[in-house]
This record gives structure tokens, C-alpha cells and sequence, in this order.
């Protein structure tokens, strides 16, 4: 699906695993939590980038350890009126001083996407590309904000991006 | 058997409405397609619901009525109010100052 | 009062932006109901029995005349020329149509006013001690603090989604007017031991379904954690609050699940992270805001006026006015005028346009332009000299807006019920002008003394009947409306919740009921107490016996 990531459309690389019988080598992969928990040093031993994705009731606190494991965190919405994962992206930026991407999975409503930028989210699944053409200017609805907002770091060190992988087209920010 | 009306209300301005016959709404009580039955009315509520996903109404639902030889009436306060508007008097019950089209649909 | 910088307007002119164009999409179906649904609530805009309904925030409950010359505006022009006050301080408009709203709200943001989350799952108006500012009996005035938290809570990006609503109430006051243990937070300003001025937070209160009082969360939070502090609370609210059962969804139920020290422990954990970062409060920002709420340059007065004295004695109806509706202002030589908006004849809380109009003047002319509304459905002039007392009423009584029942048996708080509201099992005014016009006559209401009746048309309980001495319950009893009463409920500083009598009555029996209850108080009462007074020393079983003929 079309990724929307620091406010333009990029093609998402990442793998979502299903089984562990399936995976595609030198991909990145992103998985569940309880993939991670019962396989992770197989998943670790592969050498590509991880991703994990947390469903809105497994709150950050149950991965703070791994999270160095991790450039891709995504946060699912099951309903755009459940707003859990807006503290758990604040969470992660702001307690765990997370720097990969944190992306917002499932049921958003366009006018959701400048709260979640403020979150410290930086990417966005969108459902239907043709549709959303014109989300990118939700971002500029609202320029005054009274609360602090979450930064979003730059791209995470080089030491977890293997060498024989192309990143420049997973989109993180330039 | 019971008989039964369906009712929503307006997405334009909020009017209540009901249904006259199939995909058509009025704002008048006494235009209600009386419904013979549960299974009909919930077979036509299905279709109330996707004039409802159309938007063209919200939220509607059945309600029982009474039939007798003066026409058609309702059975709870609710409903009476809905067709009646406030039991009350409200403060200086005037329309607002925009132009008021009656609009039947 | 509170002046809107350039942030404020353009963040309100942004918002209403925002919205017109949804509502654009909403008439061109490129949204669907379900979609525009959350967004129209997080504007204030209801779906009720006959149309939709506007309500618009009223910070802390503070107006300019101005405000209350376009809140008279758009009555007419958009409604049918009234307005309606609720328990929260807001007004409410009923009669509107949709394509007029984004109108309404553009009309609104030119007096700085809006309607951004006064519905929703979000963080609502935050109410303040309606006599904030000029109480005799306030520390400090709570509108500064309440203005700290309306910004802070202002779109906040985090707690758009809560579970549920969530409403927060603030108060610097000896004597409690803002209900504080009905609400979700509270915040209660009083000195320590330390002689420093911080926050008694409390938790957890809320009518409804369960009602329940708020209990201490923090006995003493220095100012400088304000939102610090509430910020964590919304986290763990956020991240724990209920989201299967809309019912269980309030922080009221998390507080009971968790239990009172394993929620300040999980606060508590959250706020030792947060507390000295970028929500840190420093003093001169609480002073910015505070030169906002600067009072009025009043004029040096004796407390006793002779003019006053000379009227009271002239004019009974006036004296009767003073007697109840006048609080003691701390400026020596001013007085605090309630405006009961309960009239025998009208709806508890409606104004109309015309005598909105007339009080915006009033208020111009004796009050600095001020007015406050409050949560009793009522509205204050704040700053009356005196010596003006006479002359205000006289035009108060020109326009029915002089009924001088404040804080007595028909000073009734009544929900717009089932003549209004979608959610309501019964209605609710009828009763309330039934109850009026029975006990209209003065001289047995100051009799009877201070006394609080407040009457709920469903289990919401937005009339706040659980906390009244008297709280009237409508319910739908196969089909016909029924009325259930509570006694011994208070929110005047002492908290309780009432107590149900017994079965509910129908609606032709319920009068009769009130007059007993009040029969048998007067009956059985000590040493000129008040009706609370007598129910906590007796209970409810002499009014049960009367009630119900258990004799």
C-alpha cells in the first residue's frame, strides 16, 4: 500500500512476515511482537533492518529493551477514534529517544495527519493512493499549535543499514 | 400484526423525516408509509440505512404506530415530539431571519 | 478578561477553515456520516430530536458584552432567537441548519469566540468558580489558571482520541462553585503549610450511569507542574482508560478498576519523566496570563452605601432581589448580581436575543462590561456598585430577567430534556415550570431558605441531579414518563451523591412528591437549618414515610 512518508508518497519496501518460512532475503522485515518474542535471534541473524509493529493495546514499555533492534516502528489504528498509539509514538520519540520511522497503520482520517505528525509520527499508510491525493495538504490546516511539539529526528545511524542494501529508496528524509 | 413507521432526520438541516415510500422522505407525519410487520419494516430499514450510508439522512429507525380511521399516530412522547416539536414554549418562537424555503422532498 | 493574541485568532480562523470545508465535503457526500461524525462533535456540532445543535465555549464562563451582543446576533439571524446556558458554562444554539454553521462559526471568531471541543472525546471546556475574580472568598482568581489549561488543552495533538470525554474544573475559593467533585480532574488552589498557593488535584468524579466524587489525587501540586502534571494524568488515561464499553470509558472508571494508589503511583511514574521539560510552567508565564485577568479599576467606595439603603427600604421587590441574587463582592461598595434565568414561565436557562442585547448594555453601563454564566444556568453582573444595585434591577425587571429566586427552591437546573435532546427518556422542563409556578410565591421560598433541585430528562445527568439536595430523575417506565427523586445530595463544599426514596412517580404525581419532601422539612427542621441540614441529621426514612405512606 502507498506509504506516505514526511509529507510525500514513496513506495514502502519493508516486508510484512507472515510465517518464517516466507521470507524474502535482503529485505527489511517488519514484524509482531510476538513474532519477535519467539523468534528473535533468528529474525536478528538475518542482518537486515527490523521492523516491529504493535497492535494499540501493546504499549511501547513492553519493548523498551529491543528497541535499538529496531529502525521501523508501526502503530496501528484499528479505528481512527482510538487514540492510543498517539502516546505511544510520544512515548518512544520522547522517553525512549527512538529515531527510526514511526508509522501509523490502519484507520486514519485525513485530518488526522497533522496530529500525528505531531506525535512524532513521520509516515502513514493510506489505504487508497487516488484517494489521497489530497492529504498531503492536511499537513498545513493548522500552523499554530499551542502545545510542544514531539520532534521528528533525522535518519537513524548507519551502523544498522547493511552496506549491500540501496536505502536511498525506502525514503528516509535526505 | 404491528404496524410501524420509519423516521431519521435530515442530513441538510437536521429536519425530522420520514419515510413515505422506498428511498423517498417527508417531512410530514401523516406521508408515513405504514409497515405491516417486523420483517417488512426491517427489510425497509435496510434500505432507509443505505440512504443513510448515501447520507442523504441520519440515523434512522423504526418506531410502532397506530392505525385507526383518523390516520395514523404514535405511541410514545418521543415520537410526538418529533412530529409536534418542543412541548414547551420556546422563549420567542420565531423562524430565524435567513429566508425560510419550505422545502418537500 | 483574556485577550486573544495572534496566535489565538489565526489558530480559531484555521479551525473554522478546517471545518467549513468539511462541511463542504459533508453536502458533497465526499465524506460519509461515520467520517463526519467525530469531526462535527469535535466542533460542537449535535444532532438532536429537531435539528442540529450548536454549543459554544464559553471559557470559564466568562463573556464580554460584546460576545453576548453576537451571541444575540446570531440567535436571530441563524436560530430562533434564543440562546440556551447549560451546567458548563457554554451556550447552546438548537435550531441550526448545517450549511449555516461554518457562517456561524466565521461570525463567532470576530469576537473571538468558537465552539472547538465542546463535544467529543476530547479534553472540554474547562469551567472555572463562575465568581472567579471578585469572590470575598477566593485566594486567587482560578481564570488564570483555567485559561493556562484551555491553551494547553487546545488541539492538543496527544489527547484528541481520548476514551471519552474528559472535563476539567478549577477553583481558588473557600466555598466550591464549580462542582469540583462531579469532574474528571479538578483543581482546587489553596495554600500549604508553606503559606505557597498549588493544587489539590482530585480525580475520578463524574454524574451519569456511576455517579461518583472525585477523590484526592495530589494534596498539594505547586503551580509550576500545572500541566506537567495533567499531562501525565492524560497519558495514563489515554493509554489505560476503557475503549470496549462506552459506558466504562470515563477516567472515573479506570480510578475505581486501578484503584486511588495505583493510579497516583502510575501519574506519579509518567510525571517524574516529564516534569522538567517543555510543559514546565515558569512563574512569569502565570504572570502574563495574570496581567490578562487584571481586575477593573474600581473606585475607592465605602461598603455601606446610603443610596442602597434608601432603595431597599423604598422598593420591596428590590428588597427581595438584594436578599437572594446579590453576593458579597471583595471591593468594598460593589455587589455581584445573579440574573436568574428562571423565570415561573420560561425555559431554565434560555435567553432571548432582545434580552441579551439588554444585559450586554447593562453590562456596559454598570459592570465593565462583563458578564459571567454559571453553572446553575444563571447569569452574573460581577462588578455592581452599589449604589447601581437599584437602577440595574429596575432594568433587570423590564425584561422578566429579575426573578429573585437565586440559590432558592425555584432557582431550578434542568436539562433540555426530551422536548430537545436525542439521548433523554423524559422531559424535563415541563416539570421545571410545573415546580416554578407552585412554588413561586417569595416569601415562602426565603422560608423554605437555600435549597438546590435539579432535574435530569436520562441517566446522563447533565442537570447534575446526583449532586442536587433534591434530584429529580426522568425515566421511561413503559412508555410513560416517571419521575425517580434523590435526596441529600450536595456540591456546596460538602460532596455527596444523593440517595433514591423509592419508586419513581408518574408525571402527574411528582409535584405532589416535591411538596411533601418540602412539607416534611419544614415540618421536622431544627434551630432555622437548612433543608441539606435536615436531611444529613435525619435521613430519608421521615421523608420515605411521607412519601410513600409506610406510616
Amino acid at each position: 500500500m502507498p506509504l506516505l512518508k514526511n509529507q510525500r508518497f514513496i513506495d514502502d519496501f519493508w516486508f510484512q512476515v507472515e510465517t518464517l518460512d516466507h521470507i524474502p532475503a535482503h529485505t527489511p522485515l517488519l514484524v509482531s511482537l510476538d513474532q519477535w518474542q519467539q523468534h528473535r535471534e533468528v529474525l536478528l541473524r538475518h542482518a537486515v533492518p527490523l521492523g516491529l509493529r504493535l497492535a494499540n493495546d501493546q504499549p511501547p514499555e513492553l519493548v523498551t529493551e529491543d528497541l535499538a533492534h529496531f529502525t521501523l516502528i508501526a502503530l496501528d489504528f484499528p479505528k481512527f477514534t482510538d487514540g492510543r498509539s498517539y502516546s505511544y509514538a510520544r512515548i518512544l520519540r520522547e522517553h525512549h529517544g527512538f529515531e527510526g520511522e514511526i508509522r501509523a497503520t490502519g484507520n486514519i482520517l485525513r485530518d488526522q495527519l497533522p496530529l500525528l505528525q505531531r506525535c512524532g509520527f513521520d509516515a502513514l499508510v493510506v489505504p487508497d493512493r487516488a484517494e489521497s491525493e489530497g492529504w498531503v495538504a492536511a499537513f498545513s490546516e493548522i500552523s499554530v499549535v499551542f502545545q510542544p511539539t514531539t520532534p521528528i529526528p533525522s535518519p537513524p545511524p548507519e551502523a544498522v543499514t547493511p552496506s549491500e542494501i540501496n536505502y536511498n529508496n525506502i525514503g528516509f528524509p535526505s | 400484526m404491528t404496524q410501524i413507521a420509519i423516521t431519521a432526520n435530515r442530513a441538510r438541516e437536521g429536519s425530522v423525516v420520514y419515510l413515505a415510500r422506498a428511498g423517498i422522505w417527508s417531512k410530514n407525519f401523516s406521508d408515513a408509509l405504514v409497515i405491516e410487520g417486523k420483517d417488512a419494516a426491517d427489510q425497509l430499514l435496510a434500505g432507509a440505512l443505505r440512504d443513510a450510508a448515501s447520507d442523504a439522512v441520519i440515523g434512522p429507525y423504526s418506531f410502532p404506530i397506530k392505525v385507526n380511521n383518523d390516520g395514523i399516530t404514535v405511541l410514545s412522547q418521543r415520537e410526538n415530539i418529533r412530529i409536534h416539536g418542543p412541548s414547551v414554549q420556546i422563549p420567542s418562537a420565531s423562524a430565524p431571519a435567513r429566508d425560510k424555503q419550505h422545502v418537500s422532498i | 478578561m483574556y485577550q486573544y493574541n495572534n496566535a489565538d485568532h489565526q489558530l480559531v480562523a484555521e479551525r473554522v477553515e478546517q471545518f467549513s470545508s468539511q462541511v463542504q465535503r459533508r453536502l458533497n457526500n465526499e465524506l460519509s456520516e461515520d467520517e463526519f461524525k467525530p469531526l462535527r462533535l469535535m466542533n460542537g456540532l449535535y444532532l438532536q430530536l429537531h435539528a442540529y445543535m450548536l454549543r459554544v465555549a464559553i471559557p470559564y464562563g466568562t463573556l464580554s458584552s460584546d460576545q453576548l451582543r453576537k451571541l444575540a446576533v446570531i440567535a436571530k439571524r441563524y436560530d430562533r432567537g434564543y440562546g440556551h446556558f447549560t451546567t458548563r458554562q457554554n451556550i447552546q444554539f438548537n435550531w441550526l441548519e448545517l450549511e449555516d454553521v461554518p457562517n456561524v462559526l466565521a461570525e463567532l471568531t470576530g469576537v473571538e469566540m468558537h465552539a472547538i471541543q465542546t463535544s467529543g472525546n476530547c479534553i472540554r471546556n474547562v469551567t472555572a468558580d463562575p465568581l472567579a475574580g471578585v469572590a470575598a472568598d477566593e485566594i486567587e482568581d482560578a481564570r488564570v489558571f483555567a485559561e493556562i489549561v484551555r491553551q494547553w488543552s487546545t488541539l492538543h495533538p496527544e489527547f484528541s482520541f481520548l476514551p471519552r470525554k474528559f472535563k476539567i474544573a478549577v477553583s481558588a475559593a473557600e466555598n466550591d462553585r464549580a462542582l469540583l467533585r462531579s469532574h474528571d480532574i479538578a483543581l482546587r488552589l489553596h495554600h500549604n503549610d508553606a503559606g505557597e498557593a498549588g493544587f489539590e488535584v482530585m480525580a475520578g468524579g463524574g454524574q451519569g450511569r456511576t455517579p461518583v466524587l472525585a477523590t484526592t489525587l495530589r494534596e498539594f501540586l505547586p503551580q509550576a507542574g500545572l500541566l506537567s502534571y495533567l499531562e501525565a494524568v492524560l497519558r495514563v488515561y489515554n493509554q489505560l482508560g476503557r475503549r470496549d464499553n462506552l459506558y466504562k470509558a470515563r477516567i472515573k472508571i479506570l480510578v475505581m478498576e486501578m484503584g486511588d494508589p495505583a493510579f497516583a503511583a502510575k501519574v506519579e511514574e509518567e510525571w517524574a519523566r516529564i516534569k522538567d521539560g517543555a510543559l514546565f510552567l515558569p512563574e512569569a508565564d502565570i504572570a502574563r496570563i495574570k496581567a490578562d485577568f487584571a481586575p477593573p479599576i474600581y473606585e475607592g467606595l465605602d461598603d455601606t452605601d446610603p443610596a442602597l439603603v434608601a432603595d431597599l427600604a423604598k422598593n420591596q421587590g428590590f428588597a427581595r432581589w438584594v436578599r437572594s441574587n446579590i453576593d458579597i463582592h471583595k471591593q468594598p461598595g460593589y455587589g455581584i448580581a445573579t440574573i436568574s434565568l428562571k423565570s415561573p414561565n420560561g425555559i431554565p436557562g434560555d435567553v432571548t436575543a432582545e434580552q441579551m442585547e439588554i444585559i450586554a448594555s447593562i453590562a456596559d453601563q454598570f459592570s465593565f462590561g462583563e458578564i459571567r454564566v454559571t453553572q446553575k444556568q444563571n447569569l452574573v453582573l460581577p462588578n455592581v456598585r452599589k449604589c447601581d444595585l437599584y437602577a440595574v434591577w429596575l432594568k433587570l425587571d423590564k425584561m422578566d430577567l429579575a426573578t429573585a429566586n437565586a440559590g432558592l427552591l425555584t432557582d431550578i437546573v434542568a436539562c433540555p430534556g426530551l422536548d430537545f435532546c436525542n439521548l433523554a427518556n423524559a422531559r424535563s422542563i415541563p416539570l421545571a415550570q410545573r415546580l416554578s409556578s407552585r412554588f413561586r410565591d417569595l416569601e415562602e421560598q426565603h422560608d423554605i431558605g437555600k435549597i438546590t433541585l435539579n432535574i435530569s430528562g436520562c441517566i446522563n445527568a447533565c442537570a447534575q441531579h446526583h449532586t442536587a439536595n433534591i434530584g429529580i430523575l426522568g425515566v421511561d417506565k413503559k412508555g410513560t414518563e416517571h419521575y425517580q427523586i434523590t435526596l441529600g445530595g450536595r456540591a456546596d463544599g460538602g460532596d455527596a451523591i444523593g440517595t433514591i426514596v423509592g419508586p419513581a412517580f408518574p408525571a402527574e404525581e411528582v409535584d405532589g412528591a416535591v411538596d411533601i419532601i418540602i412539607s416534611v422539612y419544614l415540618n421536622l427542621r431544627q434551630d432555622g437549618e437548612t433543608f441539606i441540614a435536615t436531611v444529613d441529621r435525619l435521613g430519608l426514612e421521615p421523608f420515605k414515610e411521607e412519601l410513600y405512606a409506610l406510616a
